[in-house]
């Protein structure tokens, strides 16, 4: 693109000194056609000019034309170009825009899918894996009852403590990949038994103010879910609080869900870049997935308050 | 007199797991199965058990409700959740829905038998 335009700005110029080089020579043609037939003072002028000393300044009048078609040329390609940069630009911020859109989109799409994927791996741990591990313990349980001897008893021990041992791991990996009682039971005692939690292991005096009174689609249920998990494991790694209020609240328009802390609090630029910097990100695109906004008040010393509204608008697009 | 026992679980497999091993108890037995809550709720009103071990999670209908319709029918029949899941709010709402017992999967030999005993009453 570069090159072309170089190659349409020089040609131009050559153009305009070509038109510039025809209106030289007219104008010499012309002045010897007039010199010979026109007034002897003219002719006496010019051939002052053609003398010796002043042949070179008889050339470049000859030649201004030239250089001047030349610049001319010049500027008006330099114009043109210029237009076509600014054009050029605007259609590149327009794609830039577009290609941020699809791939905020994109980004929401996976976020989606991944939650699925959590959900598909959950069901099937639980199904699978869980009710055959439990089925071998009752096997083990039976066998222990029917045979007698003492040795093979040992090993049915060992055999039971190990599978249970291993229902309990699965039982913590279930629990991380999604809530076990959100589905059935609801946002509410999702969050409350979260906060329960969160208090019983951080010692981090917690209050939950729900005010909901329906259930919300899935996908904004696990969402919400998400942003205060994240936010509450902030506060835990970074805040050095010694009280945090969650509040999920239903307005005329929108879902609002506000995660307080009596903390240090940070430097939001400076939070950006460190380790806390990737939560709030997620946060931010987790509220952005479910057409959602995420704001930030913090400062050194001064706690930190994130507030996400989500548009009831949206409750019926995700119901994923 | 043996007990009369109705399982309800999605699973098959534990079943069979879960029939073998109340073989232990010669007082128990297995009457029939069901592999979910609509089915477990209609051999319930069929064969009036004296017990029912129900799993929690079965797809259409699930063990709290299959629990608390089986106790609205047949307020006799004593019923036993069995399940992976440890959560305390299961355990309520089983509890609030008339279910004895809760157990979890990984638990029940160790606590099935005594626990079977203890509601039905049978002397050892």
């Amino acid at each position: 693109m570069a090159n072309s335009q170089e190659s349409g700005k020089r040609s131009l110029a050559i153009i305009g000194a070509a038109i510039g080089l025809a209106i030289s020579i007219l104008i010499i043609v012309y002045s010897y056609d007039y010199a010979i037939s026109a007034d002897p003072r003219i002719i006496g002028f010019w051939f002052y000019l053609t003398q010796k000393p002043y042949r070179l300044l008889q050339l470049s009048v000859s030649l201004f034309p030239i250089g001047i078609g030349y610049f001319v040329g010049k500027e008006h390609q330099e114009k043109k170009s210029l237009k076509i940069v600014a054009q050029e630009n605007r259609l590149l911020y327009q794609q830039t825009l577009e290609k941020q859109e699809a791939l905020d989109q994109l980004m929401h799409r996976i976020s989606r899918a991944h939650e699925e994927e959590r959900k598909r791996i959950s069901r099937e741990l639980h199904d699978g894996i869980a009710q055959n591990l439990s089925g071998i313990i009752l096997d083990v349980g039976y066998l222990k009852a029917v045979i007698g001897e003492p040795e093979a008893q040992k090993h049915l021990q060992e055999l039971t403590d190990l599978a249970k041992e291993t229902v309990i791991d699965l039982r913590r990996i279930l629990n991380d990949l999604r809530p076990v009682i959100l589905d059935s039971q609801g946002l509410a005692p999702t969050l409350g038994q979260h906060v329960e939690k969160f208090g019983r292991e951080t010692n981090i005096e917690i209050e939950l103010k729900m005010d909901l009174a329906q259930r919300l689609p899935p996908g904004m249920e696990i969402t919400i879910f998400r942003i205060v998990q994240e936010a509450l494991n902030n506060v835990k790694k970074y805040a050095q609080a010694k009280a945090v209020t969650v509040a999920v609240g239903l307005d005329s328009d929108s879902v609002g869900v506000t995660i307080q802390d009596d903390g240090q609090g940070f430097d939001l630029v400076k939070g950006l870049q460190d380790h806390r910097g990737f939560g709030l990100v997620n946060m931010k695109d987790r509220a952005e997935s479910i057409g959602g906004t995420i704001d930030v008040a913090t400062q050194p010393g001064a706690g930190t308050t994130i507030k996400v509204t989500i548009p009831l608008a949206s409750v019926g697009e995700f119901d994923g | 007199m043996s007990k009369r026992i109705l399982l309800v679980d999605n699973s098959k497999q534990f079943r069979a797991n879960l029939k073998r091993f109340l073989r232990i108890d010669p007082d128990l037995e297995v009457i029939a199965e069901a592999q979910g809550g609509e089915e477990a709720c209609a051999l319930a009103d069929e064969h009036k058990p004296d017990l029912v071990l129900m799993d929690l999670k079965m797809g259409a209908m699930d063990g709290i409700e299959a629990t608390r319709r089986i106790k609205n029918a047949n307020p006799q029949t004593q019923i036993i959740v069995l399940t992976v899941y440890d959560e305390d709010l299961y355990r309520s709402d089983a509890a609030a829905a008339g279910a004895a017992d809760y157990i979890l999967k990984e638990e029940i030999p160790d606590n099935l038998l005594r626990s079977i005993k203890s509601i039905l009453s049978i002397k050892d």
